[in-house]
This record gives C-alpha cells, structure tokens and sequence, in this order.
C-alpha cells in the first residue's frame, strides 16, 4: 500500500475517546507512632 | 500519544481520520482464530487492541490507509483479486478490505493518509480462500 501519492500537511488527531487515565489513591495519613520513652526502640 | 510527537506550529484536531485499507488474512491450522495481518510487514491486528506504526514522520513509515473506496480501487487498479495471488505468495489465504479510525501524528497525500494508530472499524469485502468465512469471522470478533 505505497501509492498514496506526496505528502501534503502534517496534523495531530486526539481522539474524543481517550481511555480515562488510573484514578491516583492518595493513602490517608496516618498519625506517627509514638513509641514510649521507657521502651527499645 | 506522546506529546513531545507535537511541534510547533501543528493542526491540533479532536477526532479521527477514517480510511480505506487492505489486511491479509490467514486461517491458522487447528482451528484457532483467523489472523489478520498488515499488507505489507507481518504486523498481526488483535481485536480490542488498536495498532501503533512506525513514527509517520520518518520516510514512508506509519500505517497507511487510502482517502476514498475509489482511491483503494485505483491502486489496484480495480481488481482486489489480483491482490489475493500476492497474498498467497506469502502463506495467507487472502484479502480483506475494510476502513480504519486513525489518530496521532498523520500525514495527509494526495490520495490517502500514514497514520500513528489505527483500529479497525468495518471490514466490507474479503477475496481468497474461504473469503466470506474470513469476513464473518473478522467482523464477529474485531466488531464486537
């Protein structure tokens, strides 16, 4: 299939139907865990 | 689409081109489903799946498709069957015409287009062996 003949214009199509990107989770926060003094860390 | 493919100074459109190609087709042995093939590489179509093709931007790469039924008939020089003994030289059973959404970076020519994507949106005719089998087929699983 090479018969199309010159090339004319060059133009960018985005189709309407893009795939919905991922939706990003964002993890809750969660408070830092305080360790005891009186305890190993 | 890689939005670095876009410079400065492009025709930004929101849509896409619909086109005129040809497949090959093959019926692989132990009746697994028929495959669909690109004319002139081995690049296999799967449904669902749209194709990427080569950067349309370098030389005659991308995937190509006509403008017009009458510009496809042209360069066969209105008879497909003559495609079908060029099919089958490379162990395919025959030819399947049909029409393509294209997207991406497209380069227009006088009498079609080579296109970044591709899918798949009719198949209308088929030439070769088991030829309508082949379109039924196509149509059930790529159509869906």
């Amino acid at each position: 299939m090479a018969e199309i003949g010159n090339p004319e214009k060059r133009r960018i199509l985005v189709p309407e139907e893009q795939p919905a990107p991922s939706p990003v989770v964002v993890p809750e926060r969660k408070p830092p865990v305080k360790v005891p003094e009186d305890q190993p860390v | 689409m890689n939005f670095l493919d876009i410079k400065a100074g492009d025709n930004i459109e929101v849509g896409t081109q619909v086109a005129f190609r040809f497949w090959r087709y093959v019926f692989p042995p132990h009746e697994a489903p028929l495959r669909l093939l690109s004319w002139v590489s081995n690049k296999r179509w799967h449904p669902g799946q749209f194709v990427e093709g080569t950067s349309p931007d370098v030389g005659e790469q991308g995937i190509h498709g006509y403008k017009t039924m009458d510009d496809l008939m042209w360069s066969v020089h209105g008879d497909p069957e003559r495609l079908v003994v060029r099919s089958q030289m490379n162990e395919c059973d025959g030819v399947i015409i049909g029409t393509v959404a294209l997207w991406g970076v497209i380069w227009d020519h006088a009498r079609g287009y080579r296109a970044q994507f591709a899918r798949p949106i009719s198949f209308i005719s088929s030439y070769g062996k088991r030829s309508q089998e082949a379109l039924a087929e196509l149509r059930t699983s790529f159509l869906k």
